[in-house]
């Protein structure tokens, strides 16, 4: 065995470095041209601190081509005057910034900017460091801001009427589907609102089962997601905790998703799967289900706006006639709200000198002007966070070159702002999630018999740690 | 009579080997379908096996390289944690090792049970301590504040102590008498005759310090001071699945490892099947 496997690793280590001694640069790109480019796969150096300007800090929790982009705009900021300096330091991820920003408490080591994703908007209010956008726009005269941010956008970081972070890069759930496939079997791909009932018609059309009884192409895929399950709740206008999803001005202290729309939710998915026009993927089946979808295997998928470049770029890439539209998160016939935002924010800390959370707040304003939202937008999947963003050249482009954005911008728009509809704000939001998903695991494996008894059990983990987490806040 | 043995010994043989061929196989799937992944290009919807085996994207390591240059001084900083912790945890372990096993002095057996109570205390209940010592020191941003809380080990004292009780106490008082002094005697007869353990020791150090990820995280901040497993997240894509040069960089920082291993295998082997012989 060890002959065998160091022989074979041996084989594997030269193979690699062979490759990497010989292969020419241009190989990357050249191989597949495709009309739908992504981000640029570049280095992006930071740009080099002026003398004299005032360092501002700032932790982002964006990697990959994503993270390329929040370093472009930092350039930006950085070339466009010289008072100031932003550094800007990845930390690895969403959950480990705010985990650092924890440790951090303690010695006071915070950064003056960090950007914080949704679920962390409790967690941050809590740490008594942050200082609030609001106070900073009140103080400035400034508060025609909050009219110029998109409306759903500024209720997803205002809590009990303050707004406590800059809307920075935001998105929003749709599903997916394959416009090709869905004009095969007959149906409308330009209907973007659709029914539980629909869906479930809808993917019985799209299933196809070859001459042997295999199935070749499942109508719908599933996986268990928490984020999908809040937007539910937000869609029908229903609380996803009490009293007022957290955003009033006590805190929110019992988590309620355990109801009708929950429930009607978790039997829709479950029909699909047991009908057989449905494909279940299991937890932390969300990058087979994308691949599936790209590759026509899968006809309709759940994801997020900010994929829709990466799915028509692999679709376009895997070559097998998938044709990317986006619809409605699917609903019962009488929902009444919208879907929420997700994403994240800019938050200012307060540890920093006047001079340097001066320096702050004014990446922070620069950060949502027109111009910034509208090329940010463009080069990534999340729409602009201000409204006047839309008059930018460069979003009027990406608009014309991808119109499904304009469903998802419809889609945050479709009701008016209400506690319900908009996200809740708790501090064991991202352990909640957890628990989320193991409910619809042991429903759709059948291991818990009805979604009342799975999500009942999700509804009580979920208390008894936010109880615990209310307890250790005043 | 005399086939049926070697009937069943060449069976026994083909087993065997059918059996080894099949573990380095799932040993090495990891491996190969992180390559697999990275040579597919930048796309949502990888396979298995790549669809399209002659128009596979080698280019990707060097994009890899490209993208971040830092990737390299991330893999030294990583061998210099990694090997400092190591050669610190063998010495200090050792010394306590030796102590509790050959010397006699009052409060011994408190020492030993307060070194093994240490290793009761979970790692992240100690973090935020840790975190506010070593950033009052200001050693955020250097090799020593990545090195210094990692240099004696309980774990390691245990070990050692555990293998060194095992050698006969009749060769360390032949040593004393022959008017061998006690560091002496750990150097030149404790320690070869420890490879073994030692080996074991050390190559479990060098993974578990090269594989560390919160820690470096916590006390560093600028780009040139991450370590490999921090470093590397830069590369994982968020809101696009899609993994090409996350795997590549992965298989990158991978490799020294995988080449110490290689290259490490003979010296591991003997040390471990000649300490066996002696011991």
């Amino acid at each position: 065995m060890k002959k065998v496997s160091v022989l074979l690793s041996f084989a594997l280590v030269c193979v690699l470095l062979t490759a990497l001694a010989i292969v020419p640069t241009t190989a990357f790109t050249q191989d597949n041209p495709t009309p739908t480019p992504l981000p640029t796969l570049t280095l992006v150096p930071p740009v080099p601190q002026p003398e004299g300007s005032i360092k501002i800090t700032f932790w982002y929790g964006l990697g990959g081509l994503l993270g390329n982009v929040v370093q472009e705009t930092v350039n930006q900021y950085n070339l466009s005057q010289t008072t100031y300096y932003v550094e800007a330091i990845f930390q690895s991820s969403y959950d480990d910034t705010i985990n650092k920003i924890n440790a951090g408490l303690a010695s006071g080591d915070l950064p003056d900017v960090v950007q914080i994703f949704e679920a962390g908007t409790q967690r941050m209010i809590d740490t008594g460091r942050i200082v609030p956008v609001q106070s900073l726009l009140e103080r400035d005269g400034m508060l025609g801001l909050l009219d110029e941010l998109e409306p759903a956008v500024r209720a997803n970081y205002t809590v009990g009427g303050t707004l406590y972070s800059m809307p920075f890069n935001s998105s929003t759930a749709m599903l997916y589907i394959n416009r090709a496939a869905f004009v095969e079997a007959g149906l409308d791909p330009d209907k973007t609102i659709w029914t539980y009932e629909e869906i479930l018609e809808a993917a019985r059309q799209l299933t196809v089962t070859d001459a042997n009884g295999e199935v070749s192409r499942y109508g719908l895929a599933v996986y268990p997601e928490s984020w999908f399950f809040e937007q539910i709740h937000a869609v029908h206008d229903q609380l996803f905790g009490t009293p007022a999803n957290g955003r009033g001005d006590t805190r929110m202290d019992a988590y309620a998703f355990n109801g009708e729309v929950g429930v009607n939710y978790f039997n829709f998915l479950n029909s699909a799967i047991t009908e057989g026009t449905a494909l279940y993927y299991g937890t932390g089946g969300g990058a087979a289900a994308g691949s599936d979808f790209a590759t026509g295997r899968v006809a309709m998928h759940f994801s997020s706006i900010a994929s829709l470049r990466t799915l028509i770029a692999s679709a376009e890439r895997a070559g097998a006639g998938v044709d990317v539209g986006v619809v409605m998160m699917p609903r019962q016939p009488d929902a009444a709200g919208r879907t929420i935002v997700g994403g994240a924010s800019l938050w200012m800390t307060n540890v920093g000198s006047p001079e340097v959370q001066e320096g702050a707040w004014d990446f922070l304003k620069w950060s949502v002007t027109p111009e910034v939202q509208a090329v940010w937008a463009a080069n990534t999947g999340y729409y602009p966070v201000v409204t006047t963003a839309y008059d930018q050249p460069a979003m009027q482009e990406a608009l014309v070159q991808f119109p499904q954005f304009q469903v998802a911008i419809d889609s945050i728009r479709m009701a008016p702002v209400s506690d319900a509809n908009s996200a809740h704000v708790s501090g064991v939001f991202v352990s909640m999630r957890t628990d989320v998903i193991t409910a619809m695991d042991d429903f759709f494996t059948g291991r818990v018999p009805t979604a009342q008894e799975a999500l009942d059990n999700a509804v009580a983990l979920a208390n008894e740690k936010l109880e615990e987490y209310n307890s250790t806040v005043p | 009579m005399t086939t049926a043995p070697a009937y069943s010994k060449i069976s026994y043989r083909t087993v065997m080997y059918v059996l080894l061929v099949l573990m380095s196989i799932i040993l090495l799937f990891p491996l190969f379908f992180a390559l697999s992944l990275a040579l597919q290009g930048d796309t949502a919807a990888p396979t298995l096996i790549p669809r399209d085996l002659n128009n596979l994207d080698w280019g990707v390591f060097r994009a890899v390289f490209e993208q971040r240059p830092e990737v390299s001084r991330w893999i030294l900083n990583s061998f210099v944690v990694a090997t400092s912790v190591t050669v610190g945890v063998l010495v200090t372990s050792s010394l306590m090792a030796f102590a509790l096993a050959y010397l006699e002095f009052p409060g011994k057996a408190v020492l030993l049970f307060v070194a093994l109570g240490t290793l009761m205390v979970p790692f992240e209940a100690t973090l935020i301590p840790n975190y506010l010592f070593i950033s009052s020191l200001q050693w955020k941003d250097t090799y020593q504040g990545l090195i210094v809380p990692f240099l004696a080990s309980a774990f390691g004292v245990f070990l050692l102590r555990q293998y060194f009780m095992t050698l006969p106490k009749d060769l360390y008082e032949a040593a004393l008498v022959d008017g061998c002094t006690k560091l002496r005697y750990l150097w030149s007869i404790l320690v070869p005759l420890s490879r073994p353990a030692l080996a074991t020791l050390a190559v479990y150090t060098f993974l578990g310090t090269w594989n560390q990820f919160y820690w470096p995280l916590l006390i560093t901040n600028s780009t040139e001071w991450r370590t490999t497993q921090v470093g590397i997240t830069v590369f994982r894509n968020f809101e696009y699945a899609v993994f090409n040069t996350q795997m590549a960089a992965t298989i990158i920082v991978m490799l020294p490892t995988l080449i110490l291993l290689v290259l490490g295998q003979r010296q591991l082997v003997s040390g471990l099947t000649s300490g066996a012989l002696k011991g």
